[in-house]
């Protein structure tokens, strides 16, 4: 039985300019106040590998190595996975540059996809920023920057322990229990210094610098802890921005600089910050867990996260206003994310799923 | 005037014990260990900031009361994962600006800074046996930082006293010329022609009888030439010149003094004609002392 089968010509001709009616209502509404139709973000699995079975050495060019949990896989370009081994000793690593301790020649070796690089004597503690390559010494009191030829570009004693690395493309900057930073260029220079202090008791938690190195940013202090945002002045680094933060966390907590030096992001108690370092409005998203790994696409304004506790583990998408796009549970206590063109890659214990990005 | 003396010494006695209690308010992380090396020792290329000791024990406690303010557990997914010998560590600041690291532990699960008592667990310690009946030894770092002074301070100024029954045992005296190969052993040589050489001392503590056979660092060495000194510095604490270590009092870069393991670069000495009689003191924290006296006969030839 239709609704218009039974009725009358006059009740049709009604319900029709109703009809018509309403049309025409929504046509106004749509002409004042027009709107794009929103797009959705979807990420599509592309492939998922199991690393057990894949070789211990790379038997193909490889383009990454990433460290996840106690293993190393090596990635093709694609974020196709080539070898998966355990960690060597103190293995460190970064892009396609390897160094770990080998303790049959009691050398710390360093190489490069090509090959050797260089070693040193003895057993050193390797770090990578990038490119740049540093060794610990004196039980994290000292540090030591080499170039990709071994050759030792400078070396500072501290009399407190480094808890803060961070690298831009010449600078280096380093914080420590006392509280203190210090900002060294390539040939370990002093370029800065800073001690952010209002804190009971004055520790530098973490720190980042900018790609484009005028702007540092830094956890620090505790009771109350802080997050601060240094720029490059004529001289020295000053203060331009800081927070008092209910934090209490006796470590390290994930800080960092996204889409260049335009927003910054830091992990307080459960909440996940972000700041706009051009307007300082800040857009607070609530975590579940910890931050595992964090990407910011850059053409489409998205970030893609995972955090979690333990094996639990949450693949977010979220826009820079922190709307959630997408949640995603799996199980992985390790992980890691990177972006490869519009390809998302996540490396998860022992598997990798590649991801392609997709509107619509 | 007589009734005042018992007095005056009544209060002494109080006033020195209030600051002996003051000045080991500091207990050791745990009653049974082994000092394995000795603060600013060094070993290949580093130096010891702290202490090293070796534990049976299956948790270290909080050394003073204080505020938990670092704990750090190595893991790959963590922020600031720096790497290091110490594996995890726990930095507690204390009411006297002085701040203890106790490493080699796995952390307590603290999600905030917490106030700790002295004595309060700050960590247990893994792979510790629970197996009592031949449990192995883990080995442990324990420093201390002044915060005012901005130094790191030899945990034997602060830490209670530990039994010594063995003073230190001098090694080798050499003198070195200008040219490398014109290197002799004072044991072994007594005449030197006039002029500068350099002195070395390679000397050891051996510590008390339970050290195994552990050869620990020196606290303090001296030097005399014809009576005049020549040489003194006491391991107090290292302060950071420049990025360099360098030993208090002295200005001296640590790396300048101790430039081996065991081995101190006392400096240039001027060895006149005829007779010169050097003597060299070296001593352990507890105060025992060894000395050695040479006579070397400086010639023209």
């Amino acid at each position: 039985m239709s609704y218009f089968g039974y009725s009358s010509s006059r009740e049709k001709n009604k319900n029709a300019l109703w009809l018509i009616l309403i049309l025409l209502c929504i046509l106004i509404y749509l002409l004042v106040f027009p709107r794009a139709l929103g797009k959705d973000s979807f990420l599509v699995p592309l492939k998922a590998v199991s690393m057990t079975s894949l070789p211990p050495d790379s038997q193909t060019s490889y383009e990454r190595l990433i460290l996840v949990g106690q293993n190393v896989v090596g990635l093709t370009k694609e974020g196709e996975p080539v070898f998966f081994r355990p960690a060597r000793t103190l293995e460190a690593v970064s892009g396609v540059n390897d160094a770990w301790y080998d303790e049959t020649s009691d050398q710390t070796m360093v190489t490069s996809a090509s090959g050797p690089l260089f070693h040193l004597s003895g057993k050193q503690y390797p770090y990578w920023l990038g490119q740049r390559f540093y060794t610990f010494n004196n039980d994290r009191l000292g540090v030591t920057e080499y170039d990709l030829k071994g050759n030792k570009l400078w070396s500072k004693d501290r009399t407190s322990i480094i808890t803060a690395l961070a690298a831009g493309p010449t600078l280096t900057v380093v914080g420590s229990l006392d509280g203190r930073i210090s900002v060294y260029d390539k040939t370990g220079t002093t370029r800065g210094s800073f001690n952010p202090g209002g804190s009971q008791y004055p520790v530098i938690y973490n720190t980042a610098i900018s790609s484009d190195e005028k702007h540092i940013l830094l956890l620090s202090g505790m009771l109350p802890k802080r997050f601060l945002v240094l720029e490059r002045g004529s001289n020295e680094f000053h203060p331009i921005f800081h927070q008092e933060l209910s934090d209490q966390k006796p470590y390290p907590t994930p800080l960092g600089f996204l889409g260049g030096d335009r927003w910054a992001y830091f992990v307080s108690q459960q909440d996940f910050h972000l700041l706009n370092l051009k307007s300082d409005h800040e857009a607070v998203m609530p975590l579940q867990g910890q931050l595992k790994s964090l990407i910011y696409d850059n053409s489409m304004g998205l970030m893609t996260s995972v955090t979690g506790g333990g094996t639990a583990s949450i693949l977010h998408v979220w826009s820079t206003s922190g709307r959630a796009l997408l949640f995603s549970p799996f199980q992985a206590q390790h992980a890691l994310l990177f972006q490869e063109g519009n390809r998302i890659i996540l490396v998860a214990d022992q598997f990798v799923l590649i991801m392609k990005r997709e509107l619509q | 005037m007589k009734k005042a003396l018992p007095y005056s010494l009544f209060f002494s006695f109080f006033f020195v014990g209030l600051c002996l209690s003051q000045a080991f308010a500091y207990d050791w992380p745990t009653p049974d260990f082994k000092i394995r090396k000795n603060f600013a020792q060094r070993t290949g290329n580093s130096y010891e900031p702290g202490l090293e000791f070796e534990t049976t024990a299956s948790n270290l406690n909080a050394p003073e009361k204080g505020q938990v303010i670092f704990s750090f557990t190595p893991d790959t997914g963590s922020a600031q994962n720096l790497p290091s010998s110490l594996g995890g560590f726990v930095v507690v600041a204390h009411s006297d600006q002085l701040r203890t690291l106790v490493s080699g532990l796995q952390p307590q699960p603290w999600l905030t800074s917490v106030s700790v008592a002295s004595g309060d667990p700050l960590g247990t310690i893994p792979n510790a046996q629970t197996v009592t009946t031949s449990p192995t030894p883990t080995r442990h770092q324990l420093m201390v930082f002044d915060q005012q002074l901005g130094e790191i301070v030899n945990p034997l100024l602060v830490f209670p006293p530990r039994a010594d029954e063995r003073s230190p045992i001098i090694l080798d005296v050499k003198l070195v010329g200008d040219s490398p190969e014109s290197s002799a052993s004072l044991f072994a040589h007594s005449h030197f022609s006039v002029g500068y050489w350099t002195l070395y001392v390679d000397a050891v503590d051996p510590g008390s009888s339970d050290s195994g056979n552990s050869q620990k660092g020196l606290y303090s060495v001296s030097a005399y030439l014809n009576g005049n000194e020549v040489f003194r510095t006491a391991l107090t604490s290292l302060q950071d010149k420049n990025g360099q270590f360098t030993i208090k009092g002295t200005g001296k870069p640590l790396s300048d003094v101790i430039v081996g393991d065991h081995e101190w670069r006392l400096g240039k000495i001027f060895l006149n004609q005829g007779t010169n009689i050097l003597e060299l003191v070296v001593k352990d924290f507890q105060g025992k002392e060894s000395g050695k006296t040479f006579h070397i006969l400086g010639s023209s030839s």
